[in-house]
């Protein structure tokens, strides 16, 4: 899926990966449904999602703030 | 007369030609007639030597029609003038000793006005022969028998053995 | 499933006269060919398609496309309106049919216009009524068609003709073709990927991921303010970062400003280049041609000069051929001189003997030797007269030494006749010497003379031949280029030269902006780091988590972007050089791959390097536009492994060259399973079969399909004159 394959080719930066613990294998697993591996997955996985929802970036934000708990 | 003289005098002869052989003249000489359908030959005298070492050969010897009707061109010593091209012509018609009906020795021994004499029936020698020859030219030109070929002359010239 | 054009048919369309049965083209999968000359229903014919997919025709009078309903009365055809009468109606429209694997629609486009006014060409002059859109549906088990109604099939039936996100590289129009993919536009080939890959996704990401990052950036400084142990390091730290960033909008801004700077020129030189090829090479080919002239002209002369020369050989001591005939003369003069001295002699001796007698006690017989004879006689010291031998000293031997010193003639006070000639005939004789020893060799240098004009001619006609050949050459270079034949090859090379230096300065600014840019980023990121150490530790680790993984993610999407754009790209490459050699597999062009590589500017430019990876440039403007095919097909093919859909194309066959075509009509296949292309240079009035030799070749060509000719009869009143088809195949 086009989502998926966005996100994978994202964090498939070698720093990202480094500095997140995401592996190889994990990588190519990723999703942008939950559970997610990690906070980075999930705030890119939101704003992946939302943009195909059409969702302004204000409003993508909101969500990513909820995904660090803060307000 | 001594031996410069005497060539002096033949040198300075002004052969003649019969006006109505200026168109074959024309025909083939580059001083004529500018359209080339056939082979040339440069000036004048060109063609005349030509025509009359072909009406050597030929045997054939034409009188000219009368004086009014002829014309004449450039002095014989004029003809090629620093070559020995006349030299040859001359030793070719001097040892036509029959038909000039002369004696080498006996010229020696001759007056003054009949050297002179001698002298032109010399030319006059030359002339018929040149005349023999136009009108030989000018009879396979009017047959359309001539060749176009720039090698026109020499194969004319050849294919007649003298005998 | 391939959408395959059945047939196309015009009623009453442009110079279409008549009704749909009578100008109907019937095509087949594979290559269809149509040839016509200008003015004979090609750009016509793209008009069917416009009209098609966009309710829209080109005007040929201003190059501007015109709505169907606003231009109805110029599409209809001359003839049919001046055969309606005031109050009557006629119909123009166009008829497609095309079938896929499972079905065949026919589509009918069509318009009413009703007669109301006197000049027949006025706009006012007719009522115009746009009929609806005829579409109808068959399976191919059983054929019957049955009308579709519902208008959003009917919408997708028309777009399933060619995709339409393909289909600026599936159709292309009329005298546009050189624009087809325009490398000169930065935008071409990024558009290409554009619409090959989900890249705008990637730049939306990349928005709202910039868009985050600034607003975490606020709520995070936000928070620091509000603790207490806030500070002025922080403040200083957070204040230049703030400059940082101006400093790097700035320079970005400039750095845009370059990279247009660059594109503009490079857009140039991609025009230019074309003709600067054009340019060098007449440039080249007009030197060549006149040194050519100039040899063939003295080559001429001396031809010239030598036929006539020939007959100059009968005077010229050289070659004597005067002479010929006359072997005899030697002989004959040489005995009628011996005797002629002899007798001579004989006659001087006679007087001297007279006249001094006592000088003389013998008398030679008439043979009397001459002075050679005369000395070979004293030194061999025998007499040749006598018989007898002449020792020094003996008497016989003094005879002859006094005949030898005897007083010359000249020097004797009385000449002995009254005409010396002797001088005369022995100059004769030496002097015509050169004209008397080649007889034996005349005919030989007839011979030669005759292989010297052969040789010479031969020269001649093959300088000749080769003057054609460059002068050929020079007059393809004219041809394939569109405009500007006449156009200063020097003016051009300027140009050309101008819009490389523009390139090479504006690239040299980028270099140095992209510099100052990794500088101020990196201080960007100390200061980054300083604000991070010196920010209250107290803050919720939310706050930073957040901005951080914003900034993160800016990087990362921005690197992924380019890294999808650079996989297409590549991608792209690689197809283009398969079709690419495909096209010029006939041509001498050797080796060479095409190269996409990316400018400073960021865009693409496309060149074509050899094995040792210089770039091959100058080429012919055909193969300039071999590498324009070569990159659309790729478009297609990177797309797809099977494009589905027909190709529409005016192909500028002279542009390309003999050996194009032949490559060019192979390849096309593989990437389309149908093409239609209309060419005009097939067409020659002149020839009988109304084609040029390429076209002849063609209609025969088995991987030719169909092949039809227009024909336009200009003869007639321009009320009468329509398109005539002809099927040849």
């Amino acid at each position: 899926m086009e989502r998926n394959d966005i996100l994978r080719e994202i964090l498939s930066d070698p720093e990202i990966m480094d500095k997140y613990n995401i592996n190889e294998k994990e990588l190519t697993e990723l999703t942008t449904n939950p559970p997610y591996h990690s906070n980075i997955v999930e705030v890119l996985s939101t704003i992946i999602n939302e943009n195909d929802n059409h969702l302004s970036s204000s409003m993508i934000y909101k969500k990513v703030k909820k995904t660090h708990n803060i307000g | 007369m001594n031996s410069q003289e005497f060539r002096s005098n033949l040198l300075l002869k002004r052969p003649r030609y019969a006006k109505s052989r200026i168109p074959v003249l024309d025909a083939f000489s580059e001083k004529g007639s500018k359209t080339v359908d056939y082979s040339r030959f440069g000036p004048y005298y060109e063609i005349y030597i030509y025509a009359m070492m072909l009406g050597i050969k030929n045997k054939k010897r034409l009188p000219l029609p009368p004086r009014d009707l002829t014309k004449d061109f450039i002095e014989i010593g004029k003809w090629k003038r620093d070559s020995s091209l006349v030299d040859f012509l001359l030793m070719v018609i001097f040892t036509k000793t029959d038909e000039l009906a002369i004696d080498w020795n006996e010229l020696e021994d001759l007056e003054e006005s009949e050297l002179s004499n001698i002298i032109s029936k010399i030319v006059t020698l030359i002339e018929e022969y040149a005349n023999g020859g136009l009108e030989y030219l000018e009879e396979l030109w009017e047959k359309g028998e001539l060749d176009s070929s720039h090698y026109m002359f020499i194969d004319l010239y050849k294919d007649i053995r003298k005998e | 499933m391939a959408s395959i054009i059945n047939s196309l048919s015009f009623k009453n369309f442009f110079n279409y006269y008549g009704d749909y049965d009578q100008t109907e083209y019937e095509f087949k999968e594979g290559v269809n060919i149509i040839v016509a000359d200008n003015g004979a229903g090609k750009s016509k014919f793209f008009n069917a398609f416009l009209w098609l997919f966009y309710d829209d025709v080109l005007d040929s009078d201003d190059k501007k496309r015109k709505a169907v309903k606003d231009f109805a009365v110029k599409i209809i055809s001359d003839k049919a309106k001046n055969e309606t009468e005031i109050g009557e109606s006629v119909e123009a429209g166009i008829k497609l049919e095309y079938s896929t694997g499972r079905y065949k629609f026919q589509i009918v486009k069509s318009f009413t216009a009703t007669r109301i006014g006197e000049k027949i060409s006025d706009n006012e002059s007719w009522q115009v009524i746009m009929n609806d859109i005829e579409i109808d549906k068959t399976d191919h088990i059983l054929p019957k068609y049955k009308p579709v109604y519902d208008a959003d099939e009917k919408h997708r039936i028309i777009n399933q003709l060619i995709l339409p996100t393909l289909r600026q590289y599936s159709f292309f129009q009329g005298e546009e073709v050189d624009k087809m993919i325009d490398f000169t536009k930065k935008s071409s080939i990024e558009d290409a990927v554009r619409t090959l890959t989900n890249i705008s996704k990637y730049e939306d990401i990349a928005k709202i991921v910039e868009d985050i990052e600034a607003r975490a950036y606020k709520d995070l400084n936000k928070q620091t303010k509000q603790k207490e142990s806030h500070n002025d390091r922080l403040e200083d730290a957070l204040k230049k970062r703030d400059e940082l960033k101006t400093s790097i909008g700035q320079e970005n801004e400039k750095l845009e400003i370059q990279k247009e700077s660059y594109t503009k020129a490079q857009e140039e030189y991609e025009l230019l280049d074309a003709k600067y090829a054009n340019a060098s090479k007449r440039k080249e080919l007009d030197e060549k041609i006149s040194s050519k002239n100039r040899t063939l002209k003295g080559a001429n002369e001396d031809y010239q000069k030598f036929l006539e020369g020939i007959n100059n050989r009968f005077f010229d001591g050289n070659f004597s051929w005067i002479s010929l005939g006359f072997e005899n003369v030697v002989e004959d003069f040489k005995n009628k001189i011996s005797s002629f001295r002899a007798a001579r002699y004989e006659k001087r001796t006679l007087l001297q003997v007279a006249e001094s007698p006592n000088d003389y006690f013998t008398i030679l017989p008439s043979n009397s030797p001459d002075a050679v004879t005369l000395q070979q006689m004293i030194e061999k010291e025998h007499c040749y007269v006598c018989g007898t031998d002449a020792p020094k000293g003996s008497e016989p031997y003094n005879h002859l030494l006094k005949l030898k010193n005897r007083p010359n003639d000249s020097s004797s006070k009385k000449e002995f006749v009254k005409n010396n000639l002797e001088d005369f005939f022995s100059g004769l004789q030496l002097n015509a010497s050169p004209f008397l020893n080649k007889f034996e060799s005349i005919p030989q240098s007839v011979l030669r003379t005759k292989e010297k004009e052969l040789e010479l001619k031969k020269r001649l006609d093959k300088l000749s031949s080769e003057l054609k050949a460059l002068k050929s050459q020079r007059k393809d270079l004219l041809v394939t280029s569109n405009q500007d034949e006449d156009s200063d090859p020097r003016e051009v090379i300027n140009q050309f030269k101008n819009a490389i230096k523009r390139m090479e300065s504006a690239s040299g600014r980028i270099e140095r902006l992209d510099n100052n840019l990794k500088d101020l980023k990196a201080q960007l990121s100390a200061t980054e780091k300083e604000i991070t150490s010196l920010r209250p530790k107290d803050i919720p680790e939310g706050y930073s988590l957040n901005y951080e993984i914003a900034q993160d993610l800016v990087d990362a999407t921005k690197k992924a972007k380019e890294r999808v754009f650079d996989k297409m790209v590549s991608l792209l490459e690689n197809h283009a050089n398969e079709h690419f050699q495909n096209l010029i597999k006939y041509n001498d062009i050797k080796g060479g791959v095409l190269n996409f590589d990316k400018s400073p500017s960021g865009g693409i430019s496309l060149d074509y390097i050899d094995e040792a990876g210089n770039e091959v440039s100058g080429a012919s403007e055909g193969f300039q536009r071999m590498k324009k095919f070569a990159v659309v097909m790729a478009i297609i093919s990177a797309n797809t492994s099977n494009y589905n859909y027909p190709l529409l194309a005016d192909a500028p066959l002279s542009a390309f060259g003999k050996a194009f075509n032949k490559g060019f009509f192979e390849a096309i296949p593989n990437v389309f399973p149908q093409s239609i292309i209309l060419v005009k240079d097939l067409y020659d009035k002149d020839s009988e079969s109304k084609l040029t030799d390429l076209g002849a070749k063609l209609v025969k060509d088995e991987n030719i399909q169909t092949f039809y000719l227009n024909e336009v009869d200009g003869e007639l009143a321009q009320i009468e004159r329509t398109t005539k088809i002809e099927r040849r195949k």
